[in-house]
């Protein structure tokens, strides 16, 4: 039986992270009323002109940075042709054989290795209109249009086909979206539509080095969906082959619901989109300053963070890698880590129950009413001893819930260890006193008592008694007896 | 000789959306033949050393950086306004034949 590779190259798309749209003052936020910003520029009015947003430039380019491509000091935009309800001039305008940037990398984490996946191109262009299909009266006929996202700025970052099965792809796709949020280029919440994928797939026999015919997958929104429909494209076309069927170059649209591909269009009737230079926008020119000064100002992205913690923090690559999954968890982290000025418990509190904490409430980091300071604070307090773990936990709770300080809620609810040897001595003394029973059997030999004698004590103190002290306490003083 | 043939100018026509009758494919192909004519005798032009005129800003000697626009909101259109010349509209949106999803 033949063995075959598989051979997968994606297209992403993440929306930039402007105030305004890419060639017009529309606001180019998700979640306003349908059609309210819209403006002659992004609804294709006679006469109207496009002027490039200057924010989408620098958000572009800091992207092509920071996966290391090299951004073209001269750059072309193109009108690409084809018709549609959602696209209202008749053409998208996008860029084409001169891109804003070319030839970078991303790398992805595998088992046993690092793997470097090349970035062929990054471009920028504008996004198309949105089709509603139902929710309205008559909408088995018809269907609506929102003009909202035309026009919003977007990148495309092409991938070379270095990707060898589906989980390299989702992976890469991943990489892709993390460094997307860590450099703010984008917020690519892909429940928005704000990053999405297509992916071209095609499968080999092993040991050959000519592509199969290519088939792409369209508009894919979930990091499920991409690693379910290129799995299923894959054996589609290793089954073709088998059974020695012809693979056709086409578009396949993946259908969740019943998790296979189906046919869109094949490349015979594909559109040519007649690409032209656009003619009411001037080749965009950068100056090499100013590239220089993009990449100057570009953050620490999250390869060299994990890395990074792990070794400043002494944490283990694992809880790095939690910590650095997003750039506010980081943040959270190293500003936490500095003011209890312990790396190691600031990550296992944080690993344990802050995140928990926030899984469960549903809320973002960066709502989070405990700040960073004050949750290294409480670590403090407790690393020191002034507070239990079990009454740290209690304390978060307090935190989480009013938003106070550590100091603050131990102060109020007169919380606070007691490692005062004095006072921790009278507490042995009274439970002594009034269990004489139980001090008989501790004499007699039955050691086991002593755990039952120090619960008493902690019950005596409301928790607050050190249980070390307190074991030790009692020890010396039933000597002494 | 010929420049384009009747194939490519129904393809043109069909990428275009546009209906041509037999005679109107005669007479545009033609008109096209004619652009790309011209086309050729420009192409065939030495313009070693002649700077682009492609823009008017490049023209106008805008060197050093594109000319870009500030990332601040401006009023939008009356959604109403708007709308009221669409050829069918309701429930703030354009209406189009069904497009299948």
């Amino acid at each position: 039986m033949t063995e075959y590779e598989t051979v997968i190259g994606l297209e992403c798309h993440a929306q930039l992270l402007t105030e305004t749209k890419l060639f017009c003052g529309c606001r180019a936020r998700f979640g306003a009323p349908p059609n309210t910003n819209i403006c002659p520029v992004c609804i294709g009015l006679p006469g109207a002109l496009p002027v490039l947003n200057g924010r989408a430039v620098e958000l572009a380019a800091r992207m092509a940075f920071a996966v290391g491509c090299r951004v073209n000091e001269t750059s072309i935009f193109a009108r690409k042709n084809y018709f549609y309800p959602d696209l209202p001039k008749g053409y998208q305008i996008s860029q084409y054989d001169r891109p804003l940037a070319e030839d970078g990398e991303v790398c992805i984490r595998l088992d046993d290795a690092n793997k470097r996946i090349r970035i062929e191109r990054i471009h920028m262009e504008e996004d198309a209109g949105k089709l509603l299909h139902d929710g309205f009266m008559g909408s088995s006929t018809k269907s609506g249009v929102d003009l909202n996202r035309s026009g919003v700025p977007l990148i495309e970052i092409v991938s070379h086909p270095d990707l060898s099965s589906p989980e390299e792809a989702t992976q890469y796709a991943q990489a892709v979206k993390e460094i997307l949020e860590y450099t703010e280029v984008s917020d690519a919440d892909m429940e928005k539509g704000n990053f999405r994928c297509d992916g071209n797939v095609s499968v080999r026999p092993v040991g050959t080095s000519e592509l199969g015919t290519k088939v792409e997958l369209k508009n894919i929104n979930s990091f499920r969906f991409l690693a379910r429909a290129l799995a299923y494209e894959v054996e589609r076309q290793i089954a073709a082959c088998e059974s020695g069927e012809r693979i056709v170059q086409e578009t396949r649209l993946y259908d969740p619901d019943a998790d296979r591909t189906v046919s869109m269009r094949s490349k015979e009737d594909a559109h040519d989109y007649r690409y032209f230079p656009e003619p009411d926008l001037p080749p965009l020119v950068l100056e090499p300053t100013w590239l220089e000064e993009q990449k100057r100002k570009l953050p620490e992205l999250p390869e060299a963070r994990r890395a990074r913690l792990q070794s400043d923090y002494n944490i283990p690559a694992y809880d790095a890698k939690v910590l650095t999954s997003s750039r506010a968890r980081a943040d959270y982290f190293e500003a936490a880590a500095k003011r209890s000025k312990n790396g190691k418990a600031t990550s296992n509190w944080m690993m344990s129950e802050l995140l928990r904490k926030l899984k469960a409430s549903g809320v973002a980091i960066e709502e989070l009413p405990v700040t960073p300071e004050a949750f290294g604070e409480l670590i403090e307090l407790v690393e020191k001893g002034t507070l239990s773990g079990k009454m740290g936990k209690d304390v978060f709770e307090k935190m989480f819930s009013s938003g106070d300080g550590p100091a603050a809620i131990v102060e109020r609810e007169g919380l606070g260890q007691i490692s005062d040897s004095a006072a921790i001595e009278e507490l042995v003394r009274t439970v002594i006193a009034n269990n004489p029973e139980q001090v008989a059997e501790l004499k007699a030999g039955k050691d086991k008592v002593i755990g039952w004698m120090v619960g008493q004590i902690m019950k005596a103190s409301r928790g607050q008694a050190n249980p070390q002290l307190a074991r030790e306490t009692l020890v010396r003083l039933l000597e002494e007896s | 000789m010929d420049k384009l043939d009747d194939r490519e100018v129904r393809q043109l026509a069909e990428l275009a959306h546009l209906a041509l009758s037999d005679d109107e494919r005669a007479s545009f192909r033609g008109q096209l033949e004619a652009f790309l004519g011209y086309a050729e005798r420009i192409q065939a032009l030495n313009t070693v050393g002649v700077e682009p005129t492609s823009h008017a800003l490049l023209e106008a000697g805008l060197e050093g950086g594109s000319r870009l626009r500030d990332d601040r909101p401006r009023e939008s259109l009356d959604r109403k306004a708007v709308l009221d010349q669409a050829p069918d509209a309701s429930d703030g949106l354009f209406k189009v034949p069904k497009v299948l999803p």
